[in-house]
C-alpha cells in the first residue's frame, strides 16, 4: 500500500513539468521574485521600498505583473530551495535581500538577473568581482555602513568620549566587516573600542548590560541580531544613561539617541529602480552596483532629555528629522 | 575457586540514604559447585550476585577467581568469566533485536567484537541446533523479535545465551520467580541439565526454600548482609524446608519470616 | 498553481533531500540506535561545510577535503561523548555544550562569518558534462554516494561491532553483561554520527558554494524529520530499511517544503513553517491510516 502511494506521488511529480510549461504559456507575466533571509525591520523596509518604487512606476499586481515575496525564515537551507523555485518558475528578476539569500540566488542561476540588497561586501561574499562592471547576471545595492563618518559623528556628539562600546553578532559578516573599520577609525580618532557579542536575540540584553559603566557611548551598525532586539538594547542603554548611536536612521524612532546612515527604505527604492531598468530591457552589464546614500541623520530629543544629554547646535541644524 | 574475602558493600556512603548491604561476607566456592542462596527481601542476596557480576564494586574486601583478584573489574570486563540470567526476562535480553541477534551477542561474550559478520551461516546453524534442544519450536523463529516471545520462552533463550560462550561462572538471579509454575519447572529442569553438562560454578538466588534444597549441592542463607547459614553434603541432604525455617529462627531469634519463603 | 513543481524546484528538493539524508543517517545513529539525543549536529553540520571550503581553497582535492570534514565531525562527536561518559554530563546537555563551542570554532576555521567557494573544484566538477545539466547530475552523484554509505553502514550494523552498538541503545545493562563496553560504543557511535552530519555539511557547501557560521540553524529538526518520516515509509525491521528511510524521509520533507513554497490560498510568507508541518502531518497520518503503526526502534 505504501509503495502504491509512493508510486502515485512519483507519477504526479513526473508529469507536473508538462503542466507547468502549459500554464506559463497562457499568460505572459512579468514576475519579480523577492526573497529575504529573515524578517526584520530593516530588511522588510528594503522589500517595501522596492515594492513602492515598482508601484509608482506602474508595476502593480495585475494580470501582467506579479510581485512575489518569500522569506527563508532564518534557515539557509530554505533560502536555497526558494532560489531554486524562483529559477524553476522562470521569473524575470530575482531580488535577494541578505547575504545568504543572495548567495543562494547567484548559485541557482546564471541567466536570470539577480539584484542583491542589504549586502555589505558583495565581493567578499563572492557575488561580484567588480562592482562597477557586472560580469555575470548579478548587480545590486550595497549598504556599506559609513563607519568612518560615524566615528567622526560620535566625536562630534561626545568630544570627551574615550571608549565606544560595539554590540554585534560575530557570525554576521556585515557586522564583523564594520568592526574592522571601526577599530581603525577609532584608533585614528583617539578612541578605544569595547566589544560585546550576542549570538542570539535573547542575549542582546546581557550583552548591552555588559557595556554599562565601561563605555561613553554604544554604537551599532546593521547587525540583524541586535536590530531584532533593538528596543531591549536601547532600554538598557537609556537606563544607564549611555548615548546609543545607530547606523539605521529608523533606530532613532525606536528610541536611540541618534542615528545616521543608510535609510533602508531608500535602499529598497534604489533596488526597485534597478529592477525597473531590468524589466524595461536594460542589460545587467550596464547596471553597476550602487552604494546606498548615507546622509540621513535622525536625533531623538526625548531620549536626550531622558539621559540628560544636550545635542550640540551643529547637529540639531543638520538633522534630517528630530524626534520629540 | 571463587573466594570472597571480607566483602563489605555500602551504598550512598556518607549520605542520608546510606545502606550497608553486605557486612563482611567470607565465602569459598569450589569450581563446579552449585550453590543456592536464600534470604528475605533486602537481605543482600541480590547485592551478593551483583558483586560477583561486577555491577557492584565492593567498598571493602577482595574477590578472587582462581587466585586472580577481580575485585575492581566492572561488568563489561568480567563478562568473559560470568554468565548471568536475570529475574526479569525483559532485562536479560534485547526485546527490539531478533532472537538470533540476541544469541549472536551472547556468542561473542568474552571474544573480540570486530567487523566480522555477526550472523555467519555457521553460527546460525549452531543457534538453530541449540534452540531445538528446548523443544519449543523457537529454532524456526530465529528472525523474530525477542519481544514477541513469552516471558518463559525468553528465559529459556536467556539460558541458552548464558551457555553459548564458555564462561566459568553462572549467576541465576531468581530466574524463575516471574514465571508460572509449569514454565518455572521447565526452566529449572533445563538449568539443572545445563549446569551438569557445562560444569559451571553456579550461584542461584531463589525465593523458594524448596528450590534451594532440591537443586544444587550447597545452600547459603543471607540475612542483613551476613551469611547466617551454610550447609552442604550430608547435613544438607537431610534438611527439609521446615528445618530451614527453624534454623532461620534460631539464628535470627525472631518470629517473623518473609511470607513468600513459606510458599513451596 | 499549488499542485505543480517546476523541474528546477523538484530537482532542488531532491538534492536538498539527499544532502540532509546524510544528516538523517547521523541523527538515526545517535537518537535511535544509541538512544542518545544529540544536538551536536547544529555545530557539526556547519563544521563540515567550513572545513571543506577552507580545505578546497587551500588546494586540497575535494574528496580529501570532504574526508577532512568527516574527521572533523567525528572529533566533535567524540567531544560530546567524552563530556557525557567521562565528565558525567547528561547526554543532551553535553551535546548542547559541544554545539555551542563549535560556533566559535567554525568562526575561527572560516576566519569570519561567511566564506564563498566561487572558484575551486568540488566533488561534482569531474562529472560536469554538456550532456546532462548540473541540476540533474548533482542529485545523481549524491544518490550514488548515499547508496555507498548506506551499504557500508548496513554491513557495519550486521557485524559484531555494529550489533554491539545496537544492543547498547536497546538494553545497555544486558549489553554490559554480554561484555560490551557501552562507553566505547557511545564514543564510536557519536563519532560516526557526527562524521555523517559533517559530510552532509561538506556536500551542502560544495553544492551551494559557500560556508556560513549560521548554517547549522535548524539542522536537528531537518534530521529528525528525515528519520521520523522515513520510518513511516519503511517500517520493516531489518536495519537497512531505516537507513534508506532517512533519505526517503528527507526527500519527502523537502518536496513538501517546495510545495509549501507554492503557497495555498490564504497563506502568507510567514506561514511557510506552519504549512510545511501541516503537509507532512497530512502525509504521515494518511500513510499511518493505510499502512500501519510507526516502526519500533531497531
Amino acid at each position: 500500500m505504501r509503495l502504491l502511494i509512493l508510486a502515485l506521488c512519483g507519477a504526479v511529480l513526473a508529469t507536473t513539468p508538462a503542466f507547468a510549461e502549459e500554464s506559463q504559456q497562457a499568460v505572459k507575466n512579468q514576475v519579480v521574485a523577492v526573497t529575504s533571509i529573515v524578517e526584520h525591520p530593516a530588511l522588510d523596509e528594503v522589500r517595501d521600498g522596492a515594492r513602492e518604487a515598482l508601484e509608482k512606476a506602474g508595476y502593480q499586481n495585475s494580470n501582467h505583473f506579479k510581485f512575489i515575496y518569500q522569506s527563508a525564515q532564518n534557515r539557509q537551507s530554505t533560502a536555497v530551495q526558494i532560489a531554486r523555485k524562483f529559477v524553476g518558475d522562470k521569473v524575470n528578476v530575482i531580488v535577494a535581500i541578505g547575504t545568504p539569500s543572495a548567495q543562494a540566488a547567484v548559485n541557482a542561476t546564471s541567466e536570470i538577473p539577480v539584484v542583491f540588497a542589504a549586502v555589505t561586501d558583495p565581493i567578499a561574499a563572492g557575488l561580484m568581482k567588480d562592482p562597477a562592471h557586472p560580469d555575470k547576471n548579478v548587480t545590486g545595492v550595497s549598504d556599506i555602513t559609513p563607519v568612518a563618518a560615524h566615528v567622526k559623528f560620535i566625536k562630534e556628539l561626545l568630544p570627551n568620549a574615550k571608549k565606544i562600546g560595539y554590540l554585534y553578532n560575530p557570525s554576521e559578516t556585515n557586522s564583523v566587516a564594520a568592526l574592522k573599520i571601526l577599530k581603525e577609525e577609532a584608533a585614528k580618532n583617539g578612541l578605544e573600542v569595547v566589544e560585546s557579542t550576542a549570538i542570539q536575540t535573547s542575549q542582546v540584553r546581557n550583552a548591552t548590560l555588559a557595556l554599562a559603566g565601561k563605555v561613553d557611548a554604544i554604537y551599532i551598525t546593521t547587525d540583524n541580531t541586535v536590530v531584532s532586539a533593538l528596543e531591549t538594547a536601547i532600554m538598557v542603554a537609556n537606563e544607564n544613561k549611555i548615548p546609543f548611536i545607530a547606523a539605521d536612521p529608523a533606530s532613532a524612532s525606536r528610541g536611540a539617541l541618534a542615528a545616521a546612515g543608510v535609510n533602508y527604505h531608500d535602499v529598497g527604492k534604489l533596488t526597485g529602480e534597478i529592477v525597473i531598468r531590468l524589466l524595461k530591457g536594460e542589460k545587467i552589464a550596464d547596471i553597476p552596483m550602487e552604494i546606498a546614500p548615507t546622509n540621513d541623520l535622525y536625533i531623538n530629543q526625548k531620549t536626550a532629555k531622558l539621559i540628560g544629554y544636550h545635542f550640540p547646535h551643529s547637529v540639531v541644524e543638520r538633522a534630517t528629522k528630530i524626534i520629540e | 575457586m571463587i573466594e570472597l574475602d571480607d566483602i563489605h558493600v555500602i551504598f550512598n556512603k556518607g549520605k542520608p540514604l546510606e545502606k550497608h548491604a553486605l557486612k563482611g561476607i567470607n565465602l569459598k566456592i569450589a569450581n563446579g559447585s552449585f550453590v543456592t542462596v536464600i534470604g528475605s527481601n533486602g537481605s543482600g542476596k541480590s547485592t551478593l550476585l551483583g558483586t560477583l557480576a561486577g555491577d557492584v564494586l565492593p567498598t571493602k574486601g577482595r574477590i578472587c577467581f582462581n587466585d586472580i583478584d577481580i575485585s575492581h573489574q566492572n561488568t563489561t570486563r568480567r563478562a568473559a568469566l560470568v554468565a548471568r540470567v536475570f529475574q526479569d526476562p525483559l532485562i536479560g535480553s534485547c526485546g527490539n533485536l531478533s532472537i538470533e541477534e540476541n544469541l549472536a551477542l551472547a556468542f561473542q561474550r568474552g571474544k573480540n567484537r570486530g567487523l566480522g559478520l555477526a550472523l555467519k551461516k555457521r553460527n546460525r546453524e549452531l543457534f538453530r541446533q541449540r534452540l531445538s534442544e528446548l523443544n519449543l519450536g523457537l529454532e524456526n523463529r530465529l528472525h523474530e523479535m525477542m519481544g514477541s516471545l513469552s516471558g518463559g520462552q525468553r528465559q529459556a533463550v536467556s539460558l541458552i545465551m548464558a551457555t553459548l560462550s564458555t564462561s566459568d561462572i553462572l549467576l541465576l538471579d531468581e530466574h524463575t520467580a516471574a514465571l508460572d509454575p509449569s514454565m518455572a519447572e521447565f526452566i529449572m529442569k533445563l538449568t539443572h541439565e545445563f549446569v551438569e553438562n557445562h560444569r559451571f560454578t553456579t550461584l542461584m538466588v531463589t525465593h523458594s526454600m524448596r528450590q534451594a534444597l532440591d537443586f544444587g549441592t550447597r545452600t547459603i542463607m543471607i540475612d542483613d548482609g551476613k551469611v547466617i547459614l551454610d550447609v552442604t553434603g550430608e547435613q544438607r541432604n537431610k534438611l527439609t524446608v521446615n528445618d530451614l525455617i527453624e534454623m532461620f529462627h534460631r539464628v535470627r531469634g525472631q518470629a517473623d519470616i518473609d511470607g513468600e519463603m513459606l510458599v513451596n | 498553481m499549488w499542485w505543480y513543481l517546476s523541474q528546477n524546484a523538484l530537482l532542488g528538493a531532491v538534492e536538498s533531500g539527499l544532502i540532509y539524508g546524510f544528516v538523517g543517517l547521523g541523527v538515526y545513529i545517535s537518537f535511535r540506535v544509541l538512544d542518545f539525543p544529540d544536538l551536536t549536529v547544529e555545530g557539526s553540520f556547519p563544521l563540515g561545510a567550513a572545513v571543506v571550503v577552507v580545505a578546497i581553497l587551500a588546494g586540497y582535492d575535494p574528496w580529501l577535503a570532504t574526508l577532512f570534514a568527516a574527521i572533523a565531525g567525528a572529533l566533535a562527536g567524540l567531544v560530546t561523548a567524552a563530556l557525557n561518559q567521562i565528565g558525567k554530563i547528561p547526554n543532551l546537555l553535553a551535546s548542547i555544550l559541544t554545539s555551542t563551542a563549535l560556533y566559535s570554532v567554525n568562526l575561527h576555521i572560516l576566519g569570519g562569518a561567511n566564506v564563498p567557494l566561487m572558484t575551486g573544484d568540488t566533488i561534482f566538477t569531474p562529472f560536469s558534462s554538456s550532456q546532462i545539466s548540473d541540476a540533474v547530475m548533482r542529485p545523481l552523484v549524491l544518490a550514488f554516494l548515499g547508496i555507498i554509505i548506506i551499504a557500508l553502514l548496513w554491513r557495519y550494523f550486521e557485524s559484531n561491532s555494529g550489533l554491539a552498538m545496537r544492543a547498547t541503545g536497546v538494553n545497555p545493562r544486558m549489553s554490559r553483561a554480554q561484555g560490551v563496553s557501552t562507553a566505547a560504543q557511545i564514543f564510536i557511535g557519536m563519532a560516526l554520527s557526527n562524521a555523517l552530519v559533517a559530510i552532509g555539511g561538506a556536500l551542502f557547501a560544495q553544492v551551494n558554494r559557500y560556508a556560513d557560521s549560521s548554517l547549522g540553524i535548524g539542522t536537528i529538526v531537518l534530521g529528525l524529520a528525515a528519520v521520523i518520516i522515513g520510518s513511516t515509509f519503511m517500517p520493516w525491521k531489518r536495519i537497512i530499511f531505516p537507513l534508506i528511510g532517512c533519505f526517503i524521509g528527507s526527500i519527502v520533507y523537502w518536496v513538501a517544503l517546495a510545495y509549501a513554497l507554492n503557497g495555498i490560498p490564504g497563506m502568507t510568507p510567514f506561514d511557510l513553517n506552519l504549512v510545511t508541518a501541516g503537509l507532512i502531518a497530512f502525509v504521515l497520518i494518511a500513510i499511518g491510516k493505510f499502512g500501519g503503526a510507526l516502526n519500533d526502534r531497531t
